[in-house]
């Protein structure tokens, strides 16, 4: 016979419910977890067609995406960029070279030793960061212009979080968009204007979806208008509907024409740490 | 029985018209969950306070202060139910039953929402108990005999997973038939022409094309239909707020019908059935009323249909993209194939490259179409693709990049409007997979394919079969392991891959001629004999021939 506490805590965890994730979640020193840092991107690899020579992966976590895309095109070097130390050191395994060190303070100019990028991987890096817009600046000024960025970032304008909103409900998970970790929440608009402001051109960007996680929430759709349980909302065509049924976004862009890279980057560039 | 007029006189004896009794239409985002009491209805519609009163002696025994109770309820939860808050006006009605057991309309109501959430015994139950209380009328027998289709589509079912909504209203289509469609026979149609044209001449002409195919690439056939029957001045009707483009040639309104801007008459041509059309197509007097039936869900067809076509009260008729599509909804409808443009066709530098590296060969595969059953055998089934031909292309992925992300012979191809083109006459063929007929989408990308040169090969089930001679303008297969060996086949031979893919350049450039299809597309539009030959293929083989 449980203890009814426990009886309790197991009804609220099978209810999918976590009571203070924040102490186990948030702190100092974070643990690395299998789960949660090694999680391999498959769907983002499918993005690149082209074997990149070197690739930057900022937030590389323990290697997972690293590792797979070394065997999609094998030969490639990838260098990490990875704050927990337990993580990057599980990442070295499989990538040419880890800086264990955070973004904002990463010398990888100098580990970089003049050798060209092609491409750089900041896989659900930027909705962690206190200010994305001076570390895309920082990576930025890393990059020779035309060098392609794949970014992944929640799309905070997602039916789950939106019903969830409706209904007085914003609770911080372990993971997923609404992610105890993540600081700032961005909008298929708002994630445009900022990589548009730190000097990339945003080619194109791809919602990524997990129908079976939203449809569950959908208890009628008219054309043009969706109905959840807290909510009904209308959208405009299918881009928007795809947009309320998005997940993530994968943005697409590439390192804009030096003339505003500098004019940006010469007001802003930050030295050293900033936070 | 209803009367032989929707002007006649209410059988129910309410010296009411039938069309303003039992006879009328509410605004159904479901059919079948169509609340009954028209006046209820109504004010719940329109928001003013005429209160609920059941048409019959339901509420007899209740005091004045119940029956206030009780009418509050019902008229909440018919705002409820209209809404498509269908928990909500479920636990609504389940209260007015605790009241009083006996009201008709909640029994109704409650048996209609369990038939929309797929319970259909307890439906059957709950609208047989209600039928108990009032002489049937033809709501609550449409709905009966809706709970009674499925549940002998269940049964026969019965051993097999539980089935989908989608693929029980599949089955519910031939009652739809039955209900709300006429299907166009030469005899009839002429008659209706003729006097279509007494009492009209030449309507105005409005493409409706609502609001999913307005700025995402399925636009093109609303742009396409309106360039082929530009000679006929069509108005294009948008529920965007802004037309995505603007263009000289054709006349773009906003369809905004609570201030009145809808079409009101001439001949309405729906364009796809994607369009909420529930609050307005009452009102139109329409002489003529067409749907291009592209491929949606089939509980698409059953709600659309039955509100344009006013629960059978006037005729509406269907143009789908093959004879096989139009077969699920009885004989006698028409099919044209969809109105590409044929050009484009594959330059001869390409055919040279494929001759010159010939060991590989590129495999275009429409990811949006691929709605597999089951992830892993999909996945293994597309690496044998990849490995067959050596290069496995997925245009539009969607979730395929998940699964197929990391292989090395895998490319994936953004969804784009001028993508497509590329794409097409980019891979060596094409490979269609058909799992259910409304996912195959519209036929666009494979006769896009054929007509720049590119074989398509298509699984015989596939409703685009019919347009494919196997051996002359493109591969059929009957399972995965033959459409494997005849990407082997190609492979080895691309020269084989090449004559295929000139003749089915050649069979397209017939099929969708310009002039032919703007012939057929106004024939269809004003209905002055048979519009479209039953035959399509036959008729494309003969024209194949000829040349």
């Amino acid at each position: 016979m449980l203890h009814p506490v426990d009886r309790i805590c197991m009804l609220v965890e099978n209810l999918g419910i976590m009571r203070n994730v924040w102490k186990t979640h948030l702190g100092t020193e974070v643990a690395y977890d299998p789960q949660y840092h090694d999680n391999a991107r498959v769907e983002v690899a499918s993005f690149i067609s082209e074997p990149p020579a070197l690739v930057l992966d900022v937030g590389c976590g323990g290697g997972a995406t690293g590792k797979i895309l070394k065997q999609k095109f094998p030969g490639i070097r990838i260098v990490g960029v990875e704050s927990n130390p337990q993580a990057a050191e599980h990442a070295r395994q499989f990538l040419d070279e880890v800086i264990c060190e955070p973004i904002e303070s990463a010398p990888v100019r100098e580990r970089l030793k003049g050798q060209l990028v092609d491409l750089v991987l900041l896989l659900d890096v930027l909705e962690h960061l206190y200010d994305p817009w001076r570390s895309l600046l920082r990576v930025r000024s890393w990059l020779a212009p035309g060098v392609r960025v794949l970014a992944s970032v929640p799309n905070v304008r997602n039916l789950v979080t939106l019903d969830d909103l409706a209904a007085g409900r914003w609770d911080y998970e372990p993971n997923g968009v609404l992610d105890i970790t993540h600081v700032r929440f961005f909008t298929k608009a708002s994630l445009r204007t900022l990589f548009e402001e730190t000097g990339f051109a945003v080619l194109e960007m791809t919602p990524i979806f997990r129908p079976e996680a939203v449809d569950p929430y959908v208890l009628a759709r008219r054309p043009g208008r969706l109905t959840t349980r807290n909510l009904s909302i209308s959208f405009r065509n299918r881009e928007d509907l795809e947009d309320l049924y998005a997940l993530q976004y994968v943005i697409d862009a590439r390192a804009s024409a030096p003339e505003l890279a500098e004019i940006v980057g010469a007001t802003r560039e930050p030295e050293g740490a900033h936070l | 029985m209803p009367p032989v007029s929707r002007n006649a006189p209410c059988p129910c004896g309410s010296n009411k018209r039938y069309k303003d009794c039992h006879g009328a239409i509410a605004a159904p985002s479901h059919p079948e969950a169509q609340p009954p009491t028209v006046d209820a209805t109504r004010s719940a519609r329109e928001g003013t306070e005429t209160s609920y009163r059941p048409s019959g002696p339901d509420w007899d025994h209740l005091s004045d202060t119940e029956r206030t109770a009780c009418s509050i309820l019902m008229q909440r939860a018919l705002k409820q139910q209209l809404a498509g808050k269908l928990v909500d006006a479920s636990a609504s009605y389940s209260e007015v039953l605790a009241q009083a057991p006996n009201t008709h309309d909640a029994l109704h109501m409650v048996g209609a929402i369990e038939l929309r959430r797929g319970n259909l015994a307890e439906a059957r139950q709950l609208i047989l108990a209600a039928m108990k209380l009032r002489p049937p009328y033809p709501d609550i027998e449409h709905n009966l005999r809706m709970v009674e289709d499925l549940l002998r589509a269940s049964r026969v079912d019965a051993g097999r997973a539980p089935v989908a909504t989608e693929e029980l209203c599949e089955r519910a289509l031939s009652i739809l038939a039955d209900l709300a469609l006429r299907p166009t026979r030469p005899g009839r149609l002429q008659r209706t022409s003729r006097n279509d044209r007494m009492e009209s001449g030449q309507g105005p002409v409005h493409l409706i094309a609502g609001v999913l195919n307005t700025s995402d690439e399925g636009a093109w056939l609303v742009w396409r239909l309106a360039t082929l029957l530009a000679p006929m001045r069509p108005t294009v009707w948008l529920s965007a707020a802004d037309p995505p483009e603007v263009r000289a040639d054709v006349r773009i309104r906003s369809l905004a019908p609570d201030v009145g801007d809808f079409p009101r008459d001439g001949r309405l041509v729906f364009v796809g059935l994607d369009i909420d059309c529930a609050e307005w197509i009452d009102l139109t007097d329409a002489q003529r009323i067409l749907i291009f039936c592209q491929p949606a869900a089939p509980s698409l067809y059953l709600d659309q249909l039955r509100a344009i076509s006013r629960d059978g009260s006037r005729p509406v008729h269907l143009l789908f993209p093959s004879q096989a599509m139009a077969a699920r909804f009885g004989a006698g409808y028409s099919a044209l194939p969809p109105p590409i443009e044929a050009d484009g066709r594959k330059s001869e530098s390409v055919h040279e490259r494929v001759a010159s590296v010939g060991s590989t060969s590129a495999v275009g595969l429409i990811g949006r179409l691929w709605q597999g059953t089951s992830p892993s055998d999909d996945a293994e089934f597309l690496r044998h693709v990849a490995g067959s031909a050596g290069l496995l292309e997925i245009y539009d992925p969607g979730a395929l990049r998940y699964t197929l992300g990391a292989e090395p012979a895998v490319r994936f191809w953004r969804r784009g409007a001028s993508a497509l083109r590329s794409f097409v006459s980019e891979v060596d063929c094409v490979l269609h997979v058909a799992n259910k007929w409304w996912l195959e989408g519209d036929g666009r990308e494979l006769f896009m394919a054929m007509a720049a040169g590119t074989p398509v090969i298509c699984p015989r089930g596939s409703m685009f079969a019919e347009y494919i001679d196997h051996g002359v303008d493109g591969l059929v297969y009957d399972d995965r392991d033959e459409a494997i060996e005849l990407l082997w086949a190609l492979r080895r031979r691309p020269a084989w891959g090449m004559s295929l893919g000139r003749s089915a350049h050649a069979k397209v450039a017939a099929l969708v001629a310009p002039a032919r299809m703007a012939h057929a597309l106004e024939e269809f539009v004003l209905g002055e004999r048979h519009p479209i030959e039953p035959s399509v293929a036959s008729k494309v083989r003969q024209l194949a021939m000829a040349k």
